[in-house]
């Protein structure tokens, strides 16, 4: 992919650790070893940063409510019309 | 019309907002195939609940989110006209000259439509479910009818790429 700054790829084993970390959902040895790893790593340290605004662009994103078109319902009721037309399947 | 169908068709129009944003999610930035999703999710899901395999009740909405969902992916994986690529992605971007005067929040969400769409579909997919529609991973599991560490992994590669993708455009600041 083009254009991905450098610096925001954490280690590749930690990935997982650091987006439970940003997520808060860490628990045992995993929250554990992330709290010694990342502020001694810039890449997981930028990449917790990013992760953590990620989440933040997400919760606004998912708030936006945006017009929606009108349904077009008389082509669902004409559909629901054909489905009673034919009724319930026999019971045999 | 029958008692079934008053209690379903009210049901439907109840719904209906949220499965709009869903499909809108998932298919932007084509309109019409959000709307055909949601149209076959009703069709077929009131079909199941004349047959009695469906009850209306709290889970309904998720499994018509989990019907628009594996639709949305049978499409995209069978039908060559469904393209995800840079044509679209650039005739999105063509309308970014607006994008100045928009308040924040409606920039946010322009980048994001944007950003999103550079994503795999089934990458998409659990991101919408998940990230934006708080399904939990066992949901987004069952509707995708993958094990939730594959979309425990998927998730997270799309969150890596969405935060870099998001970063090139300055939404999120190292």
């Amino acid at each position: 992919m083009k254009d991905i700054p450098v610096g925001i790829e954490p280690c590749s084993h930690m990935r997982d650790t650091v987006v439970g970390m940003a997520g808060g959902n860490l628990r045992g040895w995993r929250a554990l070893y992330a709290k010694l790893h990342v502020p001694r790593c810039a890449k997981c340290r930028a990449f917790l940063n990013a992760i953590k605004q990620y989440f933040a662009t997400v919760e606004s994103v998912a708030k936006t409510e945006e017009a929606q078109p009108e349904m077009a319902w008389e082509n669902i009721e004409e559909r629901w019309d054909a489905i009673d037309a034919k009724g319930p399947p026999n019971e045999s | 019309m029958s008692d079934k169908r008053t209690v379903f068709a009210r049901f439907a129009r109840e719904v209906a907002p949220n499965l709009q944003r869903f499909a809108g999610r998932l298919a932007h930035p084509d309109s019409d195939l959000a709307a055909d999703l949601v149209q076959e999710a009703f069709v077929v899901a009131y079909q199941r609940y004349v047959d009695g395999r469906l009850k209306l009740g709290e889970g309904t909405q998720s499994y018509l989110m989990t019907m628009i969902t594996r639709d949305f992916l049978q499409r995209v994986r069978s039908d060559k006209r469904i393209h995800w690529d840079d044509e679209v992605a650039h005739r999105t971007q063509d309308g970014r000259d607006s994008v100045d005067a928009m308040l924040e929040r409606e920039a946010l969400s322009h980048h994001w439509e944007e950003v999103l769409l550079q994503l795999p579909a089934d990458q998409r997919a659990c991101v919408v479910m998940v990230d934006i529609e708080e399904m939990s991973y066992q949901e987004a599991s069952e509707a995708l009818e993958i094990p939730i560490g594959t979309v425990r992994s998927r998730l997270n590669r799309a969150r890596l790429k969405l935060a870099q993708l998001l970063t090139t455009r300055g939404v999120i600041q190292l």
